[in-house]
């Protein structure tokens, strides 16, 4: 026999779930927001996963910068497994025609990759690409930008600094290539011997080496590792395994999860508000069908029940409709948009996250409908007769519950997050606004009770709504407050975005950028652009000297890596631009010290070895 | 609690509800019994507090002085709850509104206050009800299906159902035209005597007073006359 609430609440429902509908769409719109973000995001995790040996080359990846592996290094490497040698430099390129570009030349050992597979167009197997041609010119795989750039159709030849490479296939993928992260230049891929050639690889040239080990029946690389470490303790040794192969994109996935997440708990917040108002909504529609029932002798707990079944069901039903909606858009997303997303993902449904979005989804509903549904409960019978009656409660079972589910809230959207740190700022950021809120309809209500008295008219009328016993202001307050802080919040993310974005290309950024301008045809380049735009002065038309580098000494001593704390090497790690203009432009924002005098002639500023010396 | 205490004992019942402009006086001190099977009609002017009567001693709503005894139970030791299961199966309310519940069909209606008291075979008890107030082909609908007198016929079959022994009517031919008053308060005193349940009948139809056992005028939120003894002898 199904019982008695379940009867009851049944045939209530068959009043329709019209005054449901904000209901629904609210708890249905934030499951769907943190479902489809967790859901994206585990997607990219496991595609990330999937092919963490392929995006890391191996299971083991070792790399040194500035410097090559000692014959000890070389050895323990053998020893973990199967090792491949490889090493990446920046070089100019040079075409026969004296077309000149930077790129990312890497240099490969046999056996290159240990895992995934390379593409390459033009030659049937990157072995065959990079084999020499009969007078020993090394051959290479390019990538198209390059073949472009240097106006080279493959069999053509090109200098890397002095040494000729062959350009014998179009280089398409590397499996290992996200793992890498950001080219500043066109690749160029060759046999590991012919890069040592060209001498980039040398004591003071910025180069990177590194090894990458198979390790046998892919057995788990942390032993391997161990035991790595306890033989190498040589300096500026960065060994990566399999679970940290792409570490920027997995910390990007984690942010993105975390943001849109966060929109979508907080329109679950502001939606819960709109669940309470339709909850309440609703029940005071029920008003006289709840004391008719209570005169028919039933209890309480009866009439709660019938409407929190109901309530449970319509919440199951919104959070149904949000997951369906939720995992139907990274499927969707894997369906238009596989081919160009840059991180590999295996678009499906996963449960976990649908759980989580699901659990938010109750959570919230329950936290913003047990209050009213204990206001239900405690319906005078006497509004029978008298239909002005409210009901008083104080504390109840329902308001634990409430409580509970809102904990339960917070303790998920804790356990969830990146940082426990974010969660909690943002956690106490919704409890506040939404108390300061709450106060502010209140004395809303006050205000409108005091001032209704002096005016007339329409104006009365509507303060004395507004100070009644039904006034929306207490509930309306903080559901229209806590929606525009959201929209706030959007706002203003997506302009401190826009704000770096216009940080890094001030509005004076320039249309066109030409580089590369070869030394000694600077004064052509001049006479050829004022031939087009017309004589111009240095607000619309500046030339001038540029070099990257990196830091290699301090303060006039050579540069130690190990005495800079981890957390400040990427500032020695990355390539600096240097460049000189001539006096000091209107705009430059110098922060401390002064602008070299006009006509200084003191020792260069930029100096490298090769160079003529100071003062030559 | 005794067999022989009569259905309803209201001692010194007063009732006063705050209100914008200050506590309002709505009863002031009402003394009533009714005995078993006993059909009392209550009339006064509007606002003379006959509904608040009702309210306060069907347990609706609490006196703010006096006491209440149901059953011989005192009303006042009791709270919402048990108040709510007193009244199970035992006492019954008829209102000038009906208040069928919307969602329910005539036979979900009459069968709820069965369902709700754990009565077994609740459904076949509601249909032989609605047969009995004329309405046996009319079981799956709805109120709003339904007319006034058609749902009033309902309230009926409902309030009798559970065979109680105190029903409260509160102008149960208020919101009916003259045909279907005369119909519905026929109905109602043949079956209040077959179930031997006592009435207390708020009207503004001396008629319908007039069927009454005894007859209790409201003033002024006080009992101005009462007949008591006067009419006819109880059923
Ligand atoms: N919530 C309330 N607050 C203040 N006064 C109320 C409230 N409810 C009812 N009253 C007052 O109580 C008095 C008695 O009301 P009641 O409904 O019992 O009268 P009645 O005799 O049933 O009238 P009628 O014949 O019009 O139905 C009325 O004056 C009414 O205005
Ligand atoms: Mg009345």
């Amino acid at each position: 026999m199904i019982p008695l609430s379940v009867r009851f609440a049944l045939r209530e429902l068959r009043g329709g779930v019209r005054g449901f509908r904000i209901f629904l769409a609210c708890l249905a719109l934030g499951v769907m927001a943190i479902a489809a973000a967790s859901s994206t995001a585990e997607a990219f995790r496991r595609g990330l996963a999937a092919q963490s040996r392929e995006i890391l080359g191996g299971d083991i990846a070792v790399t040194a910068q500035q410097r090559g592996f000692s014959a000890a290094e070389r050895a323990a490497f053998a020893q973990a497994g199967k090792v491949v040698y490889s090493a990446g430099a920046r070089a100019m390129a040079q075409a026969p025609s004296g077309d000149r570009r930077l790129v990312e030349i890497r240099g490969v050992g046999s056996g290159y990759p240990l895992a995934g597979t390379i593409t390459v167009q033009g030659a049937a197997s990157l072995d065959q690409a990079l084999l020499p041609a009969a007078d020993g010119v090394a051959g290479a795989a390019v990538e198209p930008a390059l073949l472009d750039r240097l106006h080279l159709k493959l069999g053509d030849r090109f200098l890397v600094g002095d040494t000729p490479f062959i350009a014998r296939a179009v280089l398409i993928g590397e499996p290992d290539r996200i793992g890498r992260g950001f080219a500043l230049g066109p690749r160029v891929l060759t046999r590991l011997e012919a890069l040592r050639a060209t001498g980039l690889i040398a004591p003071g040239a910025l180069h990177a080496e590194s090894a990458r080990i198979a390790l046998p029946s892919r057995a788990d690389p942390a032993p391997a590792i161990r035991r790595l470490k306890a033989v190498l303790h040589g300096d500026g040794l960065l060994i990566r395994d399999r679970g940290d192969a792409a570490p920027g994109a997995r910390k990007l996935i984690d942010r993105l999860e975390y943001f849109l997440g966060f929109i979508g708990l907080a329109s679950l917040l502001a939606g819960g508000l709109g669940v309470f108002g339709a909850v309440q909504a609703y029940l005071e529609t029920r008003k006289s069908s709840i004391a008719a029932l209570k005169a028919l002798g039933a209890e309480g707990a009866l009439i709660r029940n019938v409407y929190l079944i109901q309530i449970a069901l319509l919440a199951g039903l919104g959070v149904i409709i949000g997951l369906g909606l939720g995992a139907a858009v990274p499927l969707l997303l894997g369906v238009f948009a596989a081919g160009s997303l840059p991180i590999p993902a295996l678009f499906a449904v996963y449960p976990l996250p649908l759980a989580k979005a699901a659990l938010f989804g109750l959570l919230s509903a329950a936290a913003f409908s047990l209050e009213p549904l204990a206001r239900a409960r405690a319906t005078p019978p006497a509004s029978l007769f008298r239909r002005d009656l409210g009901a008083r409660v104080g504390f109840s079972l329902e308001a634990v519950g409430a409580i509970l589910a809102a904990l339960g809230l917070a303790a998920l959207t804790v356990v969830t997050a990146p940082t426990p740190v974010m969660a909690g700022i943002m956690i106490a950021g919704v409890a506040v606004s939404l108390g300061l809120l709450w106060g502010l309809g209140r004395l809303a209500v006050r205000a409108a009770g005091r001032l209704r008295g002096r005016l007339r008219g329409a104006l009365r009328l509507g303060l004395a709504n507004l100070a009644g016993p039904r006034s929306a202001a207490r509930s309306a307050t903080p559901a229209i407050g806590l929606g525009i802080a959201l929209l706030t919040a959007v706002i203003l993310i997506q302009s401190s975005l826009l704000g770096q974005i216009r940080a890094v290309a001030p509005r004076t950024a320039p249309a066109v950028i030409f580089t590369e301008i070869p030394t000694g045809r600077d004064a052509a380049f001049d006479q050829a652009v004022s031939a087009v735009i017309g004589p111009a002065g240095p607000d619309r038309y500046l030339r001038f000297p540029f070099v990257t580098g990196r830091i290699t000494g301090l303060k006039g001593r050579p540069l130690d890596r190990k005495t800079i704390p981890q957390d400040q090497r990427w500032a020695y790690d990355n390539d600096i631009s240097l460049s000189a203009i001539g006096p000091e432009p209107k705009d430059a924002g110098l922060t401390e010290g002064a602008w070299w005098p006009a006509g200084y002639a003191g020792p260069p500023l930029v100096w490298r070895p090769g160079w003529p010396r100071p003062g030559a | 609690m005794t067999v022989s205490a009569p259905p309803l004992q209201l001692t010194g019942v007063a009732l006063t509800l705050p209100s914008a402009a200050g506590p309002v006086a709505i009863l002031k001190g009402v003394d009533l019994t009714v005995g078993a099977g006993e059909r009392v009609a209550v009339t006064g002017p509007s606002g003379s507090g006959k509904s608040s009567l009702l309210a306060v001693a069907a347990g609706l709503e609490q006196p703010t002085s006096g006491q209440v005894r149901l059953f011989g139970q005192d009303l006042a030791r009791l709270n919402e709850d048990g108040r709510a299961r007193l009244r199970r199966g035992r006492v019954s309310l008829v209102f000038q509104s009906f208040h069928l519940l919307p969602n329910m069909t005539a036979e979900e209606n009459v069968a709820a206050p069965l369902e709700i008291a754990g009565a077994r075979g609740a459904a076949a008890t509601a249909r032989s009800w609605l047969d009995r107030v004329g309405l046996g082909a009319r079981l799956r609908h709805y109120p709003h299906q339904m007319s006034g007198g058609e749902q009033q016929r309902v309230a009926l079959a409902r309030a009798l159902a559970a065979r109680p022994a105190q029903l409260f009517a509160d102008e149960p031919t208020g919101n009916l035209d003259a045909a279907n008053a005369a119909t519905v308060a026929d109905m109602m005193f043949a079956l209040v005597a077959e179930v031997g349940a006592a009435l207390v009948l708020v009207t503004h139809d001396p008629a319908l007073a007039q069927r009454a056992d005894r007859r209790v005028v409201m003033g002024d939120g006080t009992i101005q006359s009462d007949d008591a003894g006067q009419g006819r002898p109880a059923a």
